[in-house]
């Protein structure tokens, strides 16, 4: 036992300060970080920067009711400031000029009001995200002056054309409803999550990998051999690498939780409640994910002695975790459906889906303690097996190995 | 006795790697385990630590089975050398030798000490992928022993070294043994292994072919040993001579295994007709000739 915790000890010490884990745990917080924060700081920045509007009014009865009707908008957090600049000429050329500027281009033409046509052309983006500022007011002129041509009272007229109420919400299992903001924010977290425990369970697994392999290309391994039993030898670098993992994962959800919190500042959308509760199962997702992988990791590089060997069992493994990554997707739409029930149920698949599911959805108790209890044997049985064919391999050399084997490794470990 | 491995078999496969082997080191006795590539010395000797188990047979340090906490009072240097690249020399063996049950303390005053008794003091802080090959053996003998065993099992300990190199590892290596530890090396260096041992055990192709104490083991050799110089270097008489070995030995002589004293006696005739003899002893079969007779020249 003291030998697994000194063998935890060096594993922790040495590959902790090792530029490779500290690298990888600064990009990732960066990762997060600018995961959580990015979107709501260019949806700030679009919000309040100016959009500047050139205003080809080929009817000459728009642009100052346009320019009167802009002004009166209140001003204030969140409302966004236009610069409508009448001008005169060919579309082509201010077109060009539209694009160089990167400005905003109106093109107001037809008869007025009855057969008028408004074009807003944009030259990125974030000017078409604003072009409501400016084409709701020219709707209120133009149907104003629609009334007014047609003889009714205004009065009665804007009471019937007064927009209806509607709400969009997502029906939550246990009661309730999630709006649309909560639900822009529980996807944005829920993939920054899956996205923390992939890349922990993954770079932890292949430190675990490098680790073996290396003590087996510099021998050191036999020496360890003569000193500590093959399952303190592993215990250890599992206990000892996952203990940075944990650290890796703490990093990244506290720089998420700064990042929201920043972004929540920022704007309303984004940051979304993450519950003791749901860190503590992603957390305990992680921790299964990573024993799950970390033993079949070591067994695989026990299996080989050459540097140039390490692709062929390790491509396997890192596919096997990386592919419920490029599910996900399917899962947005539906997370509740059979295919996500299934999937999120299959270790290896779990600590993804299942996560992902929690996070953005009400998932039945039972489901996840079912995917739990399949975890946890699953995570006992690659241990079992994976520390068989460790314990027998790890002291064999020579050309790669064989399905047949790892079948004998296993039965002889 | 102390350490005592009886009738021990391992196969790997179909490969039969050791057959019934038993031996015994007594405490505080330097032993050679000799034997040609594949005779089961590195197989054997990994039995003792348990890094593998044997299929069948027993052995036992001091009378009890050796399990992994009787193991820990035992210092090991692999054939295939083995230590960790980049971490630093004196952290290295300070870890290995906490692995072995000692205090961190106590592990960092006896690792000092090594360091300091095998000149590695400039290199303490250094990665071991920074060291000259020798210095890295150092670092691996000073791995094995700093810990104080009881048992040191060296695997080839003296390949590859420079002769400055090998002096100080000599002197590292009696040390060892005058501090009474048990010591059971293997080397292809006959010479080497007479010097430092007290006992020799004998593997060929996985068997045991001899055992015993060096001294008894050159009494009771049938053969003895000539070792002569003739000024005129010319030894073609001895082709007239049947039932002898001859091989080149120090400063252009030869040594001549005989059968017995009537032989040697003809040898000596034969010579001083032939021309001058410079020098001439009759004594014991080195430990070579007597590897060559019990193996064959051709496996040695």
């Amino acid at each position: 036992m003291r030998n697994m915790w000194l063998v935890a000890r060096r594993e922790f010490i040495f590959r902790g300060k090792s530029g490779a884990y500290l690298i990888s745990t600064v990009m990732m917080v960066i990762a997060l970080l600018a995961s959580s924060l990015l979107p709501a700081i260019l949806e700030k920045q679009t919000k309040t920067e100016p959009l500047n509007v050139l205003l080809l009014d080929k009817t000459q009865m728009v642009a100052e009711p346009l320019k009167a009707a802009i002004g009166a908008l209140p001003a204030g957090p969140g409302s966004r400031p236009v610069n409508l600049s009448a001008v005169t000429g060919d579309e082509e050329s201010l077109m060009e000029q539209t694009r160089k500027e990167g400005k905003s281009l109106l093109i107001v033409e037809g008869s007025f009001p009855a057969g008028l046509k408004a074009r807003f052309l944009g030259a990125n983006p974030g000017a078409l995200s604003g072009s409501g500022v400016v084409l709701g007011p020219l709707e209120s002129i133009v149907r104003a002056a629609r009334i007014k041509q047609s003889g009714l009272d205004p009065k009665i007229a804007q009471e019937i054309l007064k927009p209806m109420q509607t709400e969009t919400a997502q029906l939550a299992a246990k009661g309730g409803t999630r709006d649309q903001n909560q639900f822009l924010g529980a996807y944005l977290l829920a993939m920054g999550i899956v996205m923390c425990l992939y890349m922990v369970i993954l770079i932890n697994g292949q430190f675990i990998f490098m680790g073996v392999l290396e003590e087996k290309v510099s021998r050191v391994m036999e020496v360890m051999a003569s000193n500590v039993t093959s399952g303190a030898m592993l215990a250890g670098k599992v206990l000892g690498l996952g203990a940075l993992g944990i650290i890796q994962f703490a990093a990244m959800i506290a720089a998420w939780f700064a990042g929201s919190l920043v972004a929540k500042n920022l704007n309303s959308v984004t940051s979304s409640a993450l519950s003791i509760g749901n860190i503590v199962l992603a957390l305990t997702y992680m921790v299964l994910g990573y024993l799950l992988s970390a033993t079949l990791f070591a067994a695989a590089a026990s299996m080989i002695s050459r540097m140039e060997d390490q692709q062929t069992v390790l491509t396997p493994l890192v596919l096997l975790i990386a592919l419920p990554m490029m599910m996900l997707p399917m899962l947005m739409n539906n997370p509740n459906s059979t295919f996500a029930v299934v999937v999120s149920l299959i270790p290896f698949f779990s600590q993804s889906m299942m996560v992902f599911r929690v996070l953005m959805t009400d998932v039945p108790l039972w489901q996840i303690l079912l995917s739990l209890v399949l975890m946890l044997a699953s995570s006992i049985g690659a241990t079992w097996a994976g520390g068989r064919i460790y314990r027998a391999a790890m002291l064999s050399y020579g050309s790669r190995p064989s399905l047949k084997q790892v079948w004998g490794y296993l039965k002889a470990g | 006795m102390a350490l005592i491995v009886e009738s021990v078999f391992k196969s790997f496969g179909a490969v039969k790697a050791v057959q019934d082997v038993s031996f015994d080191v007594p405490q505080g006795r330097v032993c050679g385990l000799l034997g040609s590539n594949g005779a089961g010395k590195t197989t054997s000797m990994r039995m003792i630590l348990r890094i593998f188990l044997p299929d069948t047979g027993t052995i036992s340090w001091k009378g009890a089975p050796i399990t992994d906490a009787v193991r820990m009072g035992f210092g090991y240097l692999p054939e295939e050398r083995g230590l960790y690249p980049k971490m630093q020399v004196r952290e290295q063996l300070i870890y290995l030798t906490e692995l072995k049950g000692l205090t961190h303390q106590v592990a960092t005053q006896r690792v000092d000490q090594w360091i300091q008794r095998l000149g590695l003091q400039e290199y303490a802080r250094r990665r071991v992928e920074q060291l000259s090959k020798g210095n890295q053996q150092k670092v691996q003998f000073a791995a094995a022993v700093a810990c104080g065993p009881e048992l040191c099992i060296l695997d080839e300990p003296f390949t590859g070294l420079d002769p400055v190199n090998t002096r100080v590892m000599e002197q590292a290596f009696r040390s060892l043994a005058a501090d009474g530890t048990t010591v059971l090396f293997s080397s292809h260096n006959m010479d080497q292994v007479e010097a430092l041992c007290q006992d020799v055990v004998l593997l060929h192709r996985s068997r045991l072919v001899l055992k015993g104490s060096l001294s008894e083991i050159k009494k009771a050799a049938r053969r003895q040993s000539i070792q002569m110089r003739m000024e005129s270097g010319d030894y073609g008489f001895l082709r007239e001579i049947p039932g002898i070995r001859v091989r080149e030995g120090a400063a252009g002589g030869v040594e001549i295994a005989v059968p017995n004293e009537n032989v040697a006696a003809a040898i000596l005739r034969k010579a001083t007709d032939s021309g001058t003899v410079v020098a001439y002893s009759l004594g014991e079969p080195s430990l070579r000739e007597i590897y060559l007779e019990k193996v064959g020249g051709a496996d040695a």
